[in-house]
């Protein structure tokens, strides 16, 4: 199981006027290879989890495991963990810093300690995977760049590093829709790869679109996971904390409950405008 | 007819150093209490066209005035940004201080206000966004959507004709984006502040009296949001999206199922489809 996390709770600045409750008994496996969509409104304890998910929040032993490695105890190697566990941060773009594009996607395997040849051999790869031309974007800085391509030169530092699992807090925040497309996309490839992904959202049409299982935080707690078919049953209650359903999800609801035979659960444009034709060649009498 | 507040004649906008126009003749007539939505893809020129709009930038070429005023001199610029508010992407980038009211108050003390219309303003202000219980505590410990709200209100004690909001949503959650939306519609509606309201999102969009999509530094559709939305394919071809339901709808259409041509709401949809099964 590359992670585990059991009953782990996080208290912000402990013992003074700002003591804050960010996560409390959240337990979650995540299994090799999946895509896991982590939802929840401002506040909900998303950021603090996943930062405890590369030890950059420090958990007490036998809480948070890492492909069966005990990250709270003492003699972890956390350095090793950040090798796995690659964290793209909201707006990664705002980390670039390097006079070029390929040092600063270098930055990550220089640190490493590894040889000329195989760093630059790393950069390409990670820059190719980002769907960036390294021939043409290597020697640029990376502030010529558009806020998108910036975006990719971030996560190719990431990348760089060969992490077996990698998470990322709202990579599509700010995009347009052409730049969001692309990105799900470009997540979708390097998941296609091989790569566990694990992302963080606000948008339940993103995280239903892309993911195979989802955990909805709120207050620190996990109130629904399962597959999206299997969360987005809960409307109101999502609703109630903040959260949307996809649309079509919504629509083939009010359908249902006027009467339309509508599968339980069906939340894609597709499915759903499937399910409409059904019923439109059957017709019934329905009422609205 | 009402009256007109912003009027952009054949204006241009060229960044130094840069060869093509990043607003490329825009001709446009804002109206005293529209609300007005403006969608485009990154780098079609709609911030630049709002910072065009309370003189941040001056138009290389062509005329534009704001309520009223042509941007000549220094305190031309002055004038319209008084009567025209901004406010940005990130409210981190806009808030000041480290308390709220004093943030709030940090534009009229620059135009040397005596306090106790300062006092009333901030006060009014802080009311009308829904922030007054949070008068005293710092920006720092407020959640984006509230930070937001501070940076209205900030605008809002300017007494402005006119607020520009620059994808001021993008970096807020649902319910905040709602909230600060919200807040728009409602100066809009009940102080009669003219909006102009710049964004990704196509449902924000979709509830605007009007809508341009910018495209290359030009106007590229304009129109009621239904209508606009209604040309899928060319708003998909921009760059953009549409509303999920018209895309539904487009589906349905293909396969034979006749629909109206305005779908946009979950409601809509769901009732066309009851009175045809």
């Amino acid at each position: 199981m590359p992670i585990e996390v059991k009953h782990l709770t996080h208290v912000y600045m402990p013992g003074t006027p700002f003591e804050a409750k960010a996560l409390s008994e959240v337990s979650l496996s995540i299994r090799d290879g999946e895509f896991v969509g982590i939802i929840g409104h401002t506040g909900s304890g998303k950021s603090t989890l996943i930062t405890h998910l590369n030890g950059l929040e420090h958990s007490e032993p036998g809480v948070v495991f890492v492909n069966g490695v005990d990250l709270g105890e003492k003699d972890t190697d956390l350095i090793a963990i950040r090798r796995v566990v690659g964290l793209v941060f909201q707006y990664p773009e705002y980390q670039l810093f390097e006079e070029t594009v390929a040092k600063d996607v270098a930055f990550g395997p220089t640190n490493l300690g590894l040889d000329a040849g195989e760093i630059s051999e790393r950069v390409q790869t990670a820059l190719k995977q980002v769907g960036l031309d390294p021939a043409s974007v290597s020697e640029k800085s990376p502030f010529e760049l558009s806020g998108g391509q910036k975006r990719r030169v971030a996560i190719a530092g990431v990348l760089a590093m060969r992490p077996s699992i990698l998470i990322l807090d709202e990579p599509a925040a700010g995009l347009d829709p052409s730049g969001r497309r692309d990105m799900f996309d470009l997540i979708r490839g390097i998941h296609a790869s091989g790569v566990t992904v694990v992302m963080v959202s606000h948008s339940m049409d993103d995280v239903g679109r892309l993911c195979d299982r989802l955990f909805v935080l709120n207050r620190g707690e996990i109130a629904y996971s399962g597959t999206p078919a299997e969360v987005f049953v809960h409307e109101s209650k999502l609703h109630a904390i903040g959260l949307d359903v996809p649309e079509c999800a919504k629509l083939a609801r009010r359908l249902r409950d006027a009467g339309f035979d509508m599968p339980e659960g069906i939340y894609r444009t597709e499915d759903v405008c499937a399910a409409i034709m059904d019923n439109l060649t059957q017709k019934g009498d329905a009422k609205c | 007819m009402k009256k007109t507040i912003i009027e952009a004649r054949d204006v241009c906008y060229k960044y130094d150093g840069t060869t093509a126009l990043a607003v490329d003749h825009v001709t446009l007539t804002i109206a005293e209490g529209e609300f007005l939505a403006i969608l485009g893809r990154n780098g079609s020129g709609k911030s630049t066209f709002a910072k065009l709009l309370n003189a941040l930038l001056l138009p290389t070429e062509g005329s534009l005035t704001v309520n009223g005023i042509a941007p000549a001199t220094e305190d031309d610029c002055y004038e319209i940004r008084k009567s025209c508010g901004m406010v940005f992407q990130n409210p981190d980038n806009q808030i000041v201080t480290t308390i709220v009211e004093e943030d709030c108050a940090f534009g009229l003390e620059n135009l040397g206000t005596p306090p106790d219309v300062i006092r009333s303003r901030v006060d009014e202000a802080l009311h009308s966004v829904g922030m007054t219980e949070y008068a005293q505590a710092s920006p720092a410990m407020l959640s984006g959507g509230q930070k937001q709200r501070v940076a209205v209100a900030g605008v809002l004690a300017m007494r402005p004709k006119i607020i520009v909001f620059d994808e001021s949503t993008a970096m807020l959650d649902p319910i905040g984006r709602r909230d600060v939306f919200a807040l728009a519609r409602r100066l809009n509606v009940e102080e009669g502040i003219t909006i102009v309201w710049i964004t990704h999102f196509m449902e924000e969009a979709a509830l605007a009296d009007r809508l341009i999509i910018m495209d290359n530094g030009r106007v590229a559709i304009e129109g009621e949001p239904r209508a606009v939305f209604g040309q899928t394919e060319r708003v998909m071809a921009l760059g953009l999206d549409v509303p999920e339901m018209m895309k539904l709808a487009a589906m349905l259409r293909e396969r034979g199922v006749s629909l109206p041509g305005n779908i946009m709401t979950v409601n809509e949809m769901a009732v066309e489809l009851c009175r045809l099964k």
